[in-house]
């Protein structure tokens, strides 16, 4: 039981808006990051090549020339991509419930997944980046398998949640709610 | 509260079940049962071959153009030819497999061969052009094969094959317009 109920209780229903931000901000990157890596492994396992995922998403930016051009098309499909994944995965912090287990998370974000890549692949990709979503449909199953992958890197939002939570939690102990115990 | 604290800050039992149910899982999806081996129908039989040995043929060049091309531009749409092509004849291959038809492994043709040689031939400041006007003609008549073929296909996998297969083809066709667009530039 802990020592001080309603200050906990008052915690866990507060809104937490900068938190939710943090949160989805670091997970996002490390769902993130999961999820490109896989998909260059992928790639380059399969005789692709290790950037053409990167290059893909570049061609919202720089079209067809994007699969051809230098270095710097794959910096900017990194960034591109970091962003749409920080992006949604600060919604899916959002929507979680406070208090959620990791084991709650994994599923709820397996399934937050399969929705990101609907919306990403259908509704997305056809009007900002059609070449990309014609190479998407050319080998449909790893596109998927990459944002279950991601589903699964956000499983580590209760855990960051927890540890911003934690942090907040002990410094207005020690300013405010410490002077109160005996 | 106790056991509510332990449920929210023990991570590793859940992680590890979850790891468990994703690997019986993906031990599922892989297991796919063997097809009998034998030959496909006629005249999709034609079809495939005449597929998967242009697949074959892109991938030589594309070898070829990722070795010896100049500018590295050109070499990098060899090396999306090389990539595609192989990951398109992997699919084919897949899609054979599944049915249980053996594709006849084709043969580069003469005229392959003879355009693979003269292209080895060529002194390097004259490759990529060559190379790249090369690419451009043998995709537009890939394409043109491919979509006079893609209304005798009756069957639905082979179909959606060739239908996500064929803007491939055209955006490799489109680059190799752009880098002879760009010129001494590319």
């Amino acid at each position: 039981m802990s020592r001080f109920p309603e200050t906990r209780r008052h915690e866990l229903s507060q809104p937490l808006g900068g938190t939710k931000v943090a949160v989805g901000f670091l997970s996002g990157v490390l769902a993130g990051a999961a999820m490109l890596l896989f998909q260059s492994v992928a790639y380059w396992h399969l005789g692709g090549g290790f950037w053409v995922p990167e290059r893909q998403v570049a061609c919202a930016l720089y079209g067809l020339d994007a699969l051809i051009d230098p270095g710097y098309v794959v910096a900017a499909g990194i960034v591109i991509h970091f962003t749409t994944s920080v992006a949604w995965a600060i919604i899916f912090s959002a929507i979680l419930p406070l208090g959620a287990s990791t084991w709650t998370a994994l599923w709820a974000g397996l399934a937050y997944s399969v929705g990101v890549w609907g919306v990403m692949t259908y509704g997305v990709l056809p009007w900002f980046n059609e070449y990309m979503y014609q190479r998407v449909a050319f080998m449909p199953e790893w596109n998927l398998y990459g944002h279950f992958v991601y589903g699964f890197g956000l499983l580590a939002t209760p855990s960051l949640r927890r540890r911003l939570r934690g942090g907040n939690l002990s410094s207005r102990r020690n300013s405010r709610i410490l002077p109160l115990t005996p | 509260m106790k056991d509510r604290g332990l449920r929210l800050y023990n991570v590793r039992m859940p992680t590890r079940r979850a790891f468990a149910v994703l690997a019986a899982a993906a031990a599922l999806a892989a297991a796919k049962p063997p097809a009998p081996q034998g030959p496909p129908p006629a005249d999709m039989g034609r079809l495939l071959s005449v597929i998967h040995s242009t697949h074959l043929y892109e991938i030589e060049l594309g070898r070829l153009a990722a070795d010896r091309a100049q500018s590295l531009r050109v070499r990098r749409y060899g090396q999306r030819m090389l990539g595609d092509h192989r990951i398109a004849d992997r699919k084919l291959m897949d899609l054979a497999r599944a049915r249980g038809w053996k594709i006849e492994s084709a043969a580069l043709s003469e005229e392959e061969r003879l355009h693979l040689q003269a292209l080895v031939a060529l002194p390097a400041a004259d490759f990529d052009v060559a190379f790249v006007s090369g690419a451009r003609e043998g995709h537009r008549e890939t394409m043109d094969r491919l979509a006079a073929a893609e209304g005798t296909v009756t069957d639905r996998a082979i179909r959606r094959y060739l239908a996500v297969t064929m803007p491939i083809l055209h955006q490799h066709w489109l680059l190799a317009a752009r880098l002879l667009q760009l010129g001494s530039r590319a």
